[in-house]
C-alpha cells in the first residue's frame, strides 16, 4: 500500500496513493494505517482523492482503521470518488463516518 | 448499426484476490458494450467484486479455478450468470440479507456483513442453485 503523510500541523493529512482498497491488499491497508496513525496528535484526515474503488474488505478496514483512533484522535475522510461514495451511501456508512469534501474542508472544519 | 448482446466470459483465476481486480477489467467494459451506463456500471463493478471475491475466497479457498461468467441483454436489464465448480455454498443457499444496524458505540460497529448487504441490494432476481458439481449464480441489474 502507498499511503504518505502529507501534513502533520492542523491535522494529520494520510493520502492514499493506490486506486483500489480491496479484498487484495485490506490486510496491508491496516497494518500500514495502525503505523501512520500510532503517533498522531490529534485530528487524521484521510485523502482518497485517487481511490478509485473500496469493496467490502476494504470498507471493514477502514472501520476497523476508525476504531483504531485513540482517545484525543479522530479519523477522518476526504474527496470520496463516485463509486467509493456509492458504497458509503448503500451501506449507511456515510453516517457513521465523518466524510469532508476534500482535505481542505476537512482542515478548516471542526473536529468531528 | 450493431448491437452486441451477449457475451461469454470464461475466466481462468490463479486464486489470488488480486485476479478479481483483472476480471472486472474484462468484466465491466463487456457490460458497458452490451448497452450497461455509466452509474449502472458502477454499481455492476461494486456487485461483481463481491460476488466475484466469494468465488474466490469461499467457493476456490483461495486455489486456481474456473468461473464462467455470461452476461446477456434482455430489452432494460442486463441478465448475468456466473458458474464456478468449487465449493458448495453452506446450506446450499444464499446467506440472507443482512441487517446492518450501527449503534453510537463505536468499538461495537461491524467490520463485515457489508458483502452481501449491497449484493442483495444491487442485483434482482438473485438466485442460486448447485447443479452438477457447480454452483450458479444468476441476477440482472437494470442498464
Amino acid at each position: 500500500m502507498n499511503l504518505t503523510i502529507e501534513r502533520d500541523d492542523l491535522a494529520r493529512v494520510i493520502k492514499a496513493h493506490d486506486k483500489r482498497i480491496d479484498a487484495a491488499v485490506a490486510i496491508q491497508f491496516k497494518d500500514t494505517m495502525r503505523s501512520l496513525m500510532a503517533d498522531a496528535p490529534g485530528r487524521i484526515l484521510f485523502d482518497m482523492g485517487e481511490v478509485e474503488f473500496v469493496d467490502s474488505s476494504g470498507l471493514g478496514a477502514l472501520v476497523a482503521v476508525l476504531k483504531m483512533a485513540g482517545r484525543d484522535q479522530t479519523f477522518e475522510l476526504a474527496s470520496l470518488t463516485g463509486n467509493v461514495s456509492k458504497v458509503f451511501r448503500l451501506t449507511r456508512m456515510d453516517k457513521v463516518f465523518a466524510i469532508h469534501t476534500d482535505t481542505e474542508a476537512g482542515l478548516k472544519s471542526d473536529a468531528a | 448499426m450493431i448491437a452486441v448482446t451477449r457475451a461469454e466470459v470464461n475466466l481462468v483465476i490463479d486464486g489470488a484476490e488480486a485476479a478479481v481486480r483483472d476480471a472486472l477489467g474484462i468484466l465491466i467494459p463487456a457490460a458497458r458494450d452490451l448497452g450497461l451506463g455509466e452509474d449502472q456500471c458502477g454499481s455492476l463493478e461494486i456487485l461483481l467484486a463481491e460476488v466475484l471475491n466469494n468465488i474466490v475466497e469461499h467457493a476456490y479457498r483461495n486455489r486456481p479455478g474456473r468461473i464462467e461468467v455470461s452476461m446477456a441483454r434482455d430489452g432494460k436489464d442486463l441478465r448475468l450468470r456466473l458458474v464456478d465448480h468449487g465449493r458448495e455454498m453452506p446450506e446450499s443457499r444464499l446467506p440472507d440479507k443482512p441487517t446492518l444496524d450501527y449503534g453510537p458505540e463505536m468499538a461495537a460497529l461491524p467490520e463485515g456483513g457489508f458483502g452481501w448487504f449491497m449484493i442483495h441490494d444491487l442485483a434482482q432476481d438473485l438466485s442460486y442453485r448447485r447443479h452438477a458439481n457447480c454452483n450458479e449464480l444468476r441476477f440482472k441489474v437494470p442498464v
